[in-house]
């Protein structure tokens, strides 16, 4: 696509994207939907740092999704503005990348993969029962707030402000602003040294490691660059839902999702997440309240998103591992072939 | 040449009339009030989702053939459209539906689901858009304690449950049928629901040292498979009264271990669960005793209540459960606040709904009314299992269908 293309195409998209909350589409809905895509864009090119160019598949990272939402709620409740807790939710979420990252980094491939799970599950289980662990606890008893720190089962609730509707049109743009960052920082990585030290790791570690790549410390890295991102968007659901509990926040589809997204754009490139996202909101949304008329029997297509997501990553791992976008080139190799063969036969005619 | 001024009047006449017959037309109304809400119909809440889906379906198909709901702005009935979207039991799917409801179906109030974690989280599209909303599914009284002006519920809150259990035993002790002090065994479910119902124990027994004493207080993950390491430890603990918070599958599980292990206690009670169809099909004899509290029986004496129990059994061939009840009864709260306001202005349906004052209603002292927080605020039913499969109402007075069988019998 050339420079100008690239303008008269996104400058409109860019506009149109700024404009939704002024334009009441769908009476407002487009503005919800659009939150949800960015904070998917953004998370899904945060994973895809370490996924994609990295090669290290994480079903962990709703850990860090949690945390940052949890960071935010903990800290907002004890009187900090919830705009200063959303950098802390960020290092939180990135130390923590750095605390299980050290000695689960050093495992490889599949193994790697299964860490994460288990990961993701104890600290969604630490989450469920912390509070009951610190309430007999004298040297913990003082993080407690009214006998409560995370909240268990119930979760946490945040203070509604008197008009929810401006403040869900300020996330919305904060969120957008925060994708652009995520997609900025995931450019910035892609075309620097240190993504090229990933791409090293992906393709061939003890090779990497023989040219002078430091893998562990690359991967710890990017571990917790993609964890502060991710503990990022955390913050800002936890401020735009103003309700988090552990199934929300820490539950294993987050973390699914987050694979699914890059997996099904083009993993290890930079637009591949960004359309996976979009289209995993999209064909969550569109199938959620579909209905199959079939005479006598009603039935509900809103679980069955999950087939359409799982059908499609058998078809991407069978026949197109890049993805949609592997699939758009594949498209444009063809439409130049035919273009190709056309004028050939012009001229020859 | 034709002279326009001829035709003045007559375009003047066809000017008045454009402007008068759209204005005709608004005063005409909506072909339909919509009303909208999205529940657990898949995942882990589905079996109470079902209840409130078929509980929504029998009003509605109720008040359609009535005419509809009487719109005083409009001067006649109008019939009414739900709604339901499938929220999968997952809080962020919920949020979204709710907003799409309210954004993109343009409902005019919405109805609430079932479970804590899924209300306290669209309560927050419902408030942020202005839009009413009853539900009689999400008792957890922190859901009602963030200031929102929306948000309304039919079902008191779990820690009153609580309470009223804990008087009922304090009324038992007065009685001289059980001893004071009481040795508490409390164990709940790791959820919002049973971590208010282990609050309020707490709560009562700190305040009465003299009648109660919590000897265990233990919580437990959702679903067990294994109830042995819980029940070992109640049995440790040595208590006259064996109290516990659980869903109606851990109920079932928690309660045969316990039978199998030969555990006896002057008072055995699950909170809101007992008397439950499934539960004492699968327990036997063993369920017989058992005391429970909630919110709803098909056995309270009073007509509303034989009419939809009587009505539910006969549309679903089933026995009505209270998660149907609540949510039929949220649902003609809704329909009386839209006619009481006689309009389909929210903030007006939202004023009607705090002023409500409903009678002969299925709740428990059969008035709905509502605290300013929303939520109402009566008393609970306590019941006891009783052998044959029977049922029988022992609290409040007023509706007690028969006298506490306390202590439990030992040999059953």
């Amino acid at each position: 696509m050339s420079r100008s293309w690239k303008l008269w195409v996104g400058g409109p998209v860019l506009a149109f994207l700024v404009l939704i909350p002024f334009l009441e589409l769908q009476g407002g809905y487009l503005q919800t939907l659009g939150f949800l895509t960015f904070l998917y864009i953004t998370m899904s090119t945060a994973w895809n740092i370490l996924g994609g160019y990295a090669g290290q598949t994480s079903f962990g990272h709703a850990t860090f999704y949690g945390l940052g939402a949890y960071t935010t709620c903990i800290l907002t409740l004890r009187g900090i503005p919830a705009l200063l807790t959303i950098p802390v939710a960020g290092m939180i979420a990135s130390l923590y990348g750095l605390l299980w990252g050290y000695p689960c980094l050093r495992l490889r491939g599949q193994y790697f993969a299964i860490a994460t799970i288990g990961v993701g599950e104890a600290t969604r289980l630490l989450m469920l029962n912390l509070d009951d662990l610190i309430k007999n606890n004298s040297l913990l008893k003082g993080f407690l707030q009214k006998g409560v720190l995370t909240g268990g089962a119930t979760g946490l609730m945040l203070p509604t402000p008197p008009d929810i509707q401006a403040y869900a049109t300020a996330f919305y743009y904060g969120v957008m602003g925060l994708m652009f960052f995520a997609l900025f920082v995931s450019w910035r990585v892609k075309n620097g040294k240190f993504g090229l030290g990933l791409f090293a790791i992906n393709m061939d570690m003890d090779a990497a490691e023989t040219v002078g790549v430091n893998t562990t410390r690359y991967k710890i890295l990017a571990l917790m660059l993609s964890a502060f991102l991710v503990g990022i968007s955390g913050s800002i659901y936890a401020q735009y839902v103003f309700y988090i509990d552990p199934q929300t926040v820490f539950g294993f589809p987050m973390s699914i999702a987050m694979v699914l997204m890059p997996i099904i754009g083009g993993i290890g490139t930079l637009i591949g997440p960004v359309l996976g996202a979009v289209f995993y909101i999209v064909v969550q949304d569109r199938i959620l309240t579909a209905n199959l008329n079939l005479g006598l029997i009603k039935l509900s297509l809103s679980s069955l998103h999950l087939l359409v997501y799982g059908g499609l990553l058998v078809l991407i791992i069978l026949f197109e591992p890049k993805g949609l976008l592997g699939v758009h080139h594949r498209f444009n190799i063809w439409w130049n072939k035919r273009k190709r063969r056309s004028l050939a036969a012009t001229e020859k005619a | 040449m034709i002279k326009l001024n001829k035709f003045f009047p007559s375009i003047f006449l066809f000017v008045l009339l454009s402007m008068i017959i759209p204005e005709t037309g608004f005063a005409q109304g909506p072909k339909e009030i919509i009303l909208g809400a999205a529940l657990p119909l898949t995942g882990g809440q589905s079996r109470e989702g079902g209840y409130v889906n078929k509980a929504y379906a029998m009003a509605i198909k109720e008040i359609n053939e009535a005419g509809g709901i009487m719109v005083k702005e409009y001067g006649k009935r109008i019939p009414i459209k739900l709604i339901i979207y499938d929220d999968k039991s997952d809080n962020t799917t919920s949020v979204q539906l709710y907003e799409k409801l309210v954004t993109e179906d343009k409902v005019n109030v919405l109805m609430g689901g079932y479970g804590t974690p899924l209300i306290t989280a669209h309560t927050i599209v419902a408030e942020k858009y202005r839009v009413p909303y009853v539900n009689g599914g999400g008792a957890t009284g922190a859901i009602y304690q963030r200031g929102m002006k929306y948000i309304f519920c039919i079902i008191s809150s779990i820690e009153k449950l609580s309470f009223t259990l804990m008087d009922w035993i304090a009324i038992q002790q007065n009685a001289g049928k059980v001893k004071r002090p009481l040795k508490i065994a409390l164990v709940g479910e790791n959820t919002s629901h049973g971590k208010e119902f282990r609050q309020g124990v707490l709560e009562k027994s700190k305040a009465a040292p003299d009648r109660f004493s919590v000897v265990m207080d233990e919580p437990f993950e959702l679903n067990m498979k294994d109830a042995d390491p819980l029940l070992q430890k109640v049995k440790a603990a040595n208590a006259d009264v064996f109290l516990a918070d659980a869903r109606l599958a851990d109920y079932t599980t928690i309660h045969r271990r316990y039978t199998e292990m030969g555990l006896y206690h002057l008072i055995v009670s699950y909170g809101p669960r007992g008397p439950e169809k499934a539960a004492r099909d699968a327990l036997g004899p063993a369920s017989d005793y058992i005391v429970s509290c909630n919110w709803w029986n098909k056995d309270i004496p009073t007509p509303a209540t034989k009419a939809f129990a009587d009505k539910y059994q006969k549309t679903y061939n089933e026995q009505a459960e209270w998660f149907a009840a609540t949510a039929y009864e949220a649902f003609r709260v809704m329909v009386k606040a839209i006619e009481d306001a006689g309009t389909l202005d929210k903030p007006k349906i939202r004023d009607a709904l705090a002023k409500m004052d409903m009678r002969n209603s299925l709740v428990v002292g059969g008035r709905v009314w509502f605290e300013p927080n929303g939520q109402i605020n009566n008393d609970h039913l306590i019941m006891q299992n009783m052998p044959g499969g029977k049922v029988a109402l022992i609290h409040p007075k007023d509706v007690a269908t028969a006298e506490a069988i306390i202590p439990i019998p030992k040999k059953r």
